[in-house]
This record gives structure tokens, sequence and C-alpha cells, in this order.
């Protein structure tokens, strides 16, 4: 936990080094008050100053404070690889059969349920992204290359 | 006796089968928009809007309105159940009807939220019939500059959410500030972090970032938990649906106070609903003897925040009706919406429509009566929901988060950030960041930025506007109150400390 | 063999005169949108360009000029720049219209890199012209133009106008009016219309750049009055607000009104779309639901004549937005 703090710490350093850096080159000041620079020209220095702050605090305390991996992290990121795989198929799957599919896979993979169960869920999962989402509220959602 | 007889004339309206029907259809299909993110009111008015040229305006009114508030208490259903803000003025329902929900208590949670709302949504009906036009023009009054010491006041109360970690608190606020920066400007009308990518040119919407920060983020946490998702389900017993007299005591000044609150900032044009949940929601906070419940699953804290969107959805009414002027985007649609009829609502609808105006008021008793009604008996249905294996519960937030997203631009590019953000969301709550101060600050920032820019081109570069300003002074004065009052606190309690244990334990004051 | 070759013979006459026909064909057949099409408003529900498309997607339905149904879709944000960079991302889909006003070819310049802009796109046709009016309070002690100039003059760059956006329709007007009068006076910029009567009827600034729909119910209960309009003309509506032209000065600004598509589609679709338009704006229906209700001047141009103008006006405020310090 004090490591990922402390890489915590120093991402928002660099974060609001950049930001310094990137609003520096917005005019600060305008003719009768702040410009388009002033705001985040601040708010960067401020999260410079409490980055340090929050290092320092880090870097003077020894003692462990909770983990940052837990027993069941990994199962989280896979499930945050499963969403990115998802979103990337969207656009060939489209919403309805992406989203149907996503459901019946983790159910699969996440939940141990039984195919059947899980091919079941997929198909009405996706029906109802159909009706509810495209046919009623006219979302233009992305319809893939079956076009549905 | 004009009231009185307004009043009838209201009702006679309202109260006619037909109207009774749009009325129903409007509040049913704002639940349901509610529920889902991303599709907001003006959305949902605008699709209807042209299924409705054969109705009469009247009745077509009628039927916007309800949508306009029924989306309020659609919204809390998500919000409770799985932590997905429906509308982004539920965000603060989330808060504590989340961990309410994760307790077995969701049934409450959505009870005293219909409760809260009808409540406070009926008492603003009143006050709208009574003070409509004169509430209009206290809400002329604000400017660029009140709005800006309102802002302020708003920071300050976010001193609440210091915790252990003060830094954090401020590193979370400087962070939904920059996103708000990002964008064109619209005072310089420059981008500002855009890094030439166009789709970055608007800056990011909030709903956006709360489905990933709320939403998918939840996903992850309660997957490192296990405890969380059994918590949903094993406490589940009919009698917790229903508020104990405990909770009845805990809530009912915050339904009190939330509502004011909510009226008030509601009727000022640039105010919002969002804004007012998210100021009842910390004034709550602040006026509790036990701040340290909120987030824990308080019921006040779903209480005010749900009592104040409903009345400033209702009190948002007195400028667009009084004045013709819309505060929010919503009441821009319906503005939209009357002018396609080719009724001008401004100053002179009183008295060139009375029986639209007067019927439309009317039919927000009923519509809000009939929203009781729907919620309190569907309230055991939603709640069943949550018996459902946590891995379908999972791939609903997924879905409804993805939609919610894709559905405010209508661009797959949003859904991609949406992600971003729920792995920021993600990182910072397991790095003990808080979350709220940037959802605050994301809100409350370019309202902020802008009118400080635009009070001070008004007044030349002078900063004695805010204080020469009555209204204004007076959030001056209560910002400067609430940043410093941790320091009060603490001086009070030493002093107190001080006062009763010094005569008798000199010892104690040696110690720090 | 000769009944063969005869065969053979035949069957070359008929595919050489296929061969032929085809291109013939496909040229003289008129182009037809063959699904739903996506009309992207780039502005928020309920603003100018919102109503516009959803109106015309009404009146073309109701005239049933267009086999395929036109889908509304709102685009907010980053002053139109978002719903436009959709639309430019399309090139060569027929099947994708969007509403153009002089704001997003402005807010394009400002953006610089990567903002889209017109060149980007099939310019179809104008429908129609919005007007811009100098408002101010009814209480207010300007009474007419000349008042403004000589409290400007007395304290230059003092009064504060309001409008919407920075670098848009709004400050341009009043550049112009600057320029034309010789004063100063200082821009103060809001988020929307609404904001801006707001701030008007407030008292927080001394007038504002407003369109009819934004202040036409104020003005009837005379609350605010119209003090000028930046045209050659008086509008029908208010004949008793002189045109700056009248008055002396050259502020006449053009806000189209106009409908675009991405680049590359086919030349046949683009005049099948002008040709729709064009019946659509001699329709009754689109003066009476449309011009007449929202306080519009009819203003049709095919695609050339637009092209020029939306090119004249990017000019034009080119050299106002550089002179205003917003370009480079």
């Amino acid at each position: 936990m004090r490591m990922a703090d402390l890489i915590g710490g120093v991402v928002v350093l660099l974060l609001g080094l950049a930001v310094v850096f990137f609003s520096s080159q917005l005019p600060y000041y305008s003719e009768y008050g702040p410009g388009p620079g002033f705001l985040p020209l601040w708010v960067g220095v401020v999260i410079v100053g409490c980055a340090m702050f929050v290092l320092v605090n880090v870097l003077r305390k020894h003692e462990k404070i909770g983990v940052f991996f837990k027993a069941r992290t990994k199962l989280g990121l896979r499930v945050l690889a499963m969403i990115f795989i998802t979103f990337l198929l969207l656009p060939l799957l489209g919403f309805s059969i992406g989203l149907g599919l996503f459901v019946g896979i983790t159910m699969r993979i996440m939940g141990r349920h039984h195919w059947a169960s899980c091919g079941l869920t997929s198909v009405v999962t996706a029906i109802c992204i159909h009706l509810i989402f495209i046919s009623w509220l006219t979302i233009p959602l992305p319809q893939g290359l079956i076009g549905w | 006796m004009d009231l009185l007889n307004n009043l009838y004339t209201g009702f006679s309206i309202a109260l006619t089968f037909n109207n009774i029907i749009y009325c129903l259809v409007g509040v049913l299909f704002g639940q349901i928009i509610g529920v889902l993110p991303g599709i907001g009111a003006p959305t949902a008015i605008a699709l209807l809007l042209p299924l409705t040229f054969k109705a009469n305006p009247t009745s077509a009114l009628i039927m916007f309105a309800g949508i306009y508030y029924g989306v309020a208490y659609g919204g809390t259903i998500t919000s409770v159940l799985i932590n997905v803000p429906g509308e982004s003025s539920t965000v603060m329902t989330c808060l504590d009807g989340y961990q309410m929900a994760l307790k077995g208590r969701a049934g409450a949670a959505l009870s005293v939220a219909a409760i809260g709302s009808f409540v406070a949504g009926t008492i603003s009906v009143v006050i709208l019939m009574a003070f409509a036009p004169a509430l209009a023009k206290l809400a002329l009054r604000f400017g660029p500059a009140e709005y800006f010491s309102l802002t302020l006041m708003a920071f300050g109360l976010l001193t609440v959410f210091g915790g252990e970690q003060p830094v954090k608190t401020v590193i979370s606020t400087m962070l939904g500030l920059l996103i708000a920066t990002i964008g064109l400007d619209v005072v310089s009308g420059m981008p500002r972090f855009a890094f030439g990518v166009p789709q970055l040119l608007g800056g990011f919407d909030f709903i956006v970032i709360i489905c990933g920060m709320f939403g998918i983020a939840e996903v992850f946490c309660s997957i490192e938990e296990p405890e969380e998702g059994e918590l949903l389900k094993s406490k589940f017993r009919l009698r917790d649906f229903f508020l104990t007299w405990q909770d009845w005591i805990a809530s009912r000044w915050a339904i009190i106070r939330g509502g004011i609150i909510g009226f008030l900032v509601g009727i000022i044009p640039a105010g919002g609903i969002t804004t007012a949940s998210f100021l009842a929601y910390l004034a709550e906070k602040r006026a509790s003897r036990h701040p340290e419940r909120f987030g824990q699953g308080a019921i006040e804290g779903v209480a005010a925040p749900e009592s104040a969107n409903n009345a400033a959805s209702i009190s948002g009414f007195a400028p667009l009706l009084a004045l013709g002027i819309p505060g929010s985007p919503t009441t821009a649609v319906m503005l939209a919406g009357f002018m396609m009829w080719g009724i001008r609502p401004g100053p002179l609808l009183f008295q060139t429509k009375p029986d639209l105006v007067w019927g439309l008021i009317s039919s927000m008793y009923i519509g809000n009566f009939l929203l009781l009604l729907i919620n309190i008996f569907l309230i055991p249905a939603f709640v069943a929901l949550l018996r459902l294996p946590y891995t379908i519960i999972m791939g609903f937030i997924v879905i409804f988060a993805s939609v919610g997203a894709y559905s405010v631009n209508n661009s797959l590019f949003d859904v991609w950030m949406m992600l971003g953000f729920a792995v920021l969301g993600y990182l910072m709550r397991k790095l003990n960041y808080p979350i709220v101060p940037l959802i605050l600050a994301l809100v409350l920032g370019n309202l902020s930025e802008n009118s400080l820019r635009q009070t001070l081109i008004i007044s030349g570069g002078s900063l004695s506007i805010f204080f020469t300003r009555p209204i204004s002074a007076f959030f001056v004065i209560a910002a400067i109150l609430a940043y410093l009052s941790p320091l009060i606190r603490w001086g009070w309690k030493r002093l107190r400390r001080g006062l009763v244990h010094a005569p008798s334990h000199p010892e104690s004051n040696q110690s720090p | 063999m000769r009944r063969n070759g005869m065969k053979w013979f035949e069957v070359g006459v008929v595919m050489s005169i296929l061969l032929f026909a085809l291109p013939i064909w496909s040229t003289a057949a008129e182009w037809k949108p063959t699904k739903p099409i996506e009309f992207v408003a780039p502005y928020a529900p309920g603003g100018g360009s919102d109503v516009l498309a959803r109106s015309i997607a009404s009146i073309i339905e109701g005239e049933k000029l267009c086999p395929q149904p036109l889908v509304v879709v709102n685009r907010p944000g980053g002053s139109g720049l978002i719903g436009t960079t959709s639309v430019v991302q399309q090139r060569g889909n027929p099947h994708v219209l969007l509403t153009f006003i002089p704001g997003q070819a402005q807010a394009a310049l400002v953006a610089g890199k990567g903002a889209p802009t017109f060149r980007e796109l099939t310019l179809i046709c104008n429908l129609a012209l919005d007007e811009q009016l100098i408002v101010v309070k009814t209480d207010s002690p300007f009474k007419n133009i000349t008042d403004i100039i000589a409290e400007a003059k007395r304290r230059p760059g003092e009064l504060t106008v309001g409008g919407t956006g920075s670098g848009q329709d709004d400050q341009i007007c009043q550049s112009l009016f600057e320029r034309s009068a010789g004063i100063r006076l200082r821009y103060v910029p809001f988020k929307s219309g609404g904001e801006c009567i707001t701030a008007l009827l407030g008292g927080h600034v001394h007038m504002i750049w407003a369109n009819p729909p934004e202040f036409v119910p104020q003005w009837e209960a005379k609350m605010v009055r119209p003090l000028a309009v930046a045209r050659t003309s008086r509008m029908s509506e208010f004949p008793d607000v002189p045109a700056f032209k009248e008055l002396g000065h050259h502020v006449t600004y053009f806000f189209y009104r106009g409908i675009a598509a991405p680049a590359d589609i086919p030349a046949e679709a683009a005049a099948f779309y002008e040709t729709m338009f064009r019946r659509m704006a001699e329709s009754s229906s689109w003066k009476e639901k449309y011009l007449k209700k929202y306080m519009l001047s009819p203003g049709w141009m095919g695609s050339k004549e637009f092209a020029k103008i939306v090119a004249q006006n990017e000019a034009e405020s080119k050299e106002i937005l550089k002179d205003l310090g917003l370009l480079k």
C-alpha cells in the first residue's frame, strides 16, 4: 500500500506539472480579469503542492497501512479486461449483441452458472436492449455488421 | 380568494380523465427515463414532442412536466440499487442510498426518497402557486456575482469531507476543477487541454464521468470485496421496506431542510437540480450531530438530496412560467415545447392563458401523488432485483453505464472515456482519495469560473462587487465561515473543554 | 453452328447495350435515400438549431418530400464542434445531414487545430436568416442607438453588452457596431441566450444581443425593447425598430441557418437534398410553422450561393476575430 500511495503521489505530481506547463501557454490574464489560463495554472500549482505533501507524508511514515493488491484484485482486473474487449467489439457486434454476450460470458466465467442459463440470459438481454433502447427509445446505438 | 379561484380552475382542468391519463403517461415515462443514465428529461421530451401534436397544448405540457419531475424519482432507483445514478440529480443519493442497500435497507431508502420527494414536491407546488411571479423576481437578482459567491460557499461546505487526509480531498477537488476546464472555454472561446482532439472540445459530460466513477468502478470494488455482494442478498425481509419510527424521526427535518434548499436553488436560473441536491446533502451533513454517519448509510443522506431535487424541479417552473426564462436544459426544452404550439411562456402567460398555467400547476399535485403510489407499490419489485446473482447485476451495471455514456452525445468515444473514468475512480478509492469532492467540483467548476470572470468583466476588474451586493455578500460571509469552521470548531471544543474541566481537573489542560 | 453463332451474336448485342446503358441509367435515375437519414443538430435540445432540425423533420414528413424519415440526433457541446466533427468523419455517407450556422464556422476558427471546418462538408443550401437585435430593458435610459453611442463616448469601454459565447455571432456584431460608430463597449459572454436575457432583466448588463425568439415574450410584456436590428431594412414584426443601415451604421450580419452533408457524397445525392429542401422552403407549412412562429426571414440559397455566403462570413469573422485577439 505504501508503494501504491507513493506511485499515486508521483502520478499526481507529474499530472500537476503537466497542467502547469500546458496552462502556462494559455493567456493568464485578460482585459478585466482572469483569462482562460488562470484557473488551470493555479489548479496545477495546488496539485503539485499537495502531491509533494502526500509524498513527504508517505516517506516519513513507515508503518504498513492496508494492502493494495487483495486476494480478488486479479478477478477485478479480469472483468476490466472483459469490458475492454467488449467495448472493442461493440462497433462490429453492435450494442445489443455485444452487451448480451458480455452478460452471458461473465455469468459463465465469474459465476460458473450452467451454459444453458448463460446462453438464455445472453439472448434475452440482447433482445431487451434492442427493444428498449433501439426500437422504443430510438437511441442510435451502433448496430454492428449484422445490423441488429 | 384569487388563489382559491385559480386552484379551482386548475383542478377542473387537471382532473379531467384525459389529462389524468396524460399526466400518468408522463410520470411513468419520466420514471423509466430516469432509471436510464444518459437519457435525461431533455431527450425524453424532445422524443415525445412529435407524438403530442394531436393533443391540446395543456395536456401535452402536463405530460412533459410529468416527465420532468418523474425523472428525479426514477433516477433514485438505480442510485440506491446499483450505485449508478440514473440522473445527475441523484448522484448524492448514491452515497448513503447504496450503503443502505448494502445493509439490506434498500426498501427503506427508496421509501424515504419517494415520501421525501412527495412531501417536498407538494409543498413546492403550493409555494409556486402562491408566489410564482414574486419568486421569479427574486431569481432575477442573481447575477454572475451571486453565482460566484454561491459556488464559493458550496466549496466551503466541502470541508465536511475533510476525513483523515484533507490533502487528498484538496487533490480530488482540484482534479474535478481540472476536468471541468477541458474543452472550449465559454468566456474566451479558446480550447483548453483538447490537444487537437475534436471530441475533447466539448469537454466531458457529467453523466459519462459518474457512470464510470460510480457505476463501473463499483463493479471492480464489489468483486474485490465479495462481502459486499453477499450483503446485498443476505438480509431481505419484508418489514425492511417500511420506515421505522427512528427513520421518521431522523428524516423529517432532513426532508424539510432539503425541500427548502432545493426550492431556493431551483428558482435561480443557473442553479439547477443537481446543484440543489448537492447543497442539500452537504448542508444536512453539516447540520447533523453525527456527520460521521453520512456515507455509511444515514437515512437523512437520502432524504435531503431527494427532497431537494424534487423541490428544485418544481420551483424551476417559476422563472419559466412567470418570465419565460429557461433555467435548465430541461426547461429550455419545455420552452421549445410551448413554442411549437405557438405559446410563448412569459410574463403575460398568467393573464393570457390562465387555464393552461393553473391546469399545469394543479397537475403537479396529481403527478406527485401518482408517483408516490407507483413508487411505493413498485419498491418491493425493484428490491427483489437485488436477489439476482451478482454476476447478472454486474451485467446490468455495465449495460446501463455504457448505453448511458453512449447516449449523451451518441458517440463511442464517450463510452471509452467512461471506462477510463471507471479506472480512475477505482484507483482513487483504493488510494483513499474521496470521490465526492471531484464530482462537486465538476458540477460547480464551470459555473464558478465563468461567473467569476463575467463578474469581473462587468465590474471592470474590481472585486468590491462581491461585497456591495447584499445576496453576494451574504454568501461570501457564509463561505468564509465555512472555510474557517474546522478551526472554529476546534477552538470551541478546546474552549468548552477548558471551561468544563478546568476547575475540577486542572491537569486535563495540559494534554494537547 | 449458324444458330449457335446467331445466339452468341444476340447475347453480345444485348450485353453491349446493357454495358453502355448502365452508366446512363445510373446518372439519369434520380438518387433516393435508401435508409433513414440521420439529421444532426450539433446543439442541445431546445436551442435554435434543434428547433430548426425538428421543424424540418416534421414538415418534410407532413409534406411527404422524402421517402425516408429524417431522424434528429442532438450532439451538443463545444459550440457545435462535436456534432460537426461527427458528420465530417462520415465522409461519403449520403444518409447524414447537419444543421449549419455561422457559430460552427467561427468556433472552428478559434479552436484551430483539429476543428472541423465547412471545407470538409458538402454545403447543401441555406433555409432562413436569423436576426440580430440590440435589446435593452424598458426602463433603460437608452431610447435609441444614438443614446448608446453618446454614452459610450462619454464612458468608453464601460457599457456592458451581454451575448452568447465568445468570438461568435453576438460578439462579431458588437465589433461591427463598435467599428462603425467609433466606440468601445464591454462584451460579457454568457453560455446561452436564456442566460443573456436573464442577466438583462436582472439589470446585470446594460444591453444584450438577441435573436427574436429569445426576447419576444418579455417584449410583449413590455419588460424589454429592441433598439436596432443588424440588417439593411426593418423587420416586418418590429416595424418601429430601425435597421442599423438607416441610422448610418454598417452593421449587417448574415446569420444563416443552412444544411450541410459530409464531403464526397454523390453529386446526385446533393442534388436530391437541394431539391427536397427547395420544395420544403416553398411550402406554406414551412412559412407558417417555422418562419412565422420563430420570426426568421426567408433566405433560400442554393448550394453554390450558400457556399459563397459561408466563405464570405468566415473571412469577415476571421478578420474581426484577429482584431479581438482571439486568432493569431
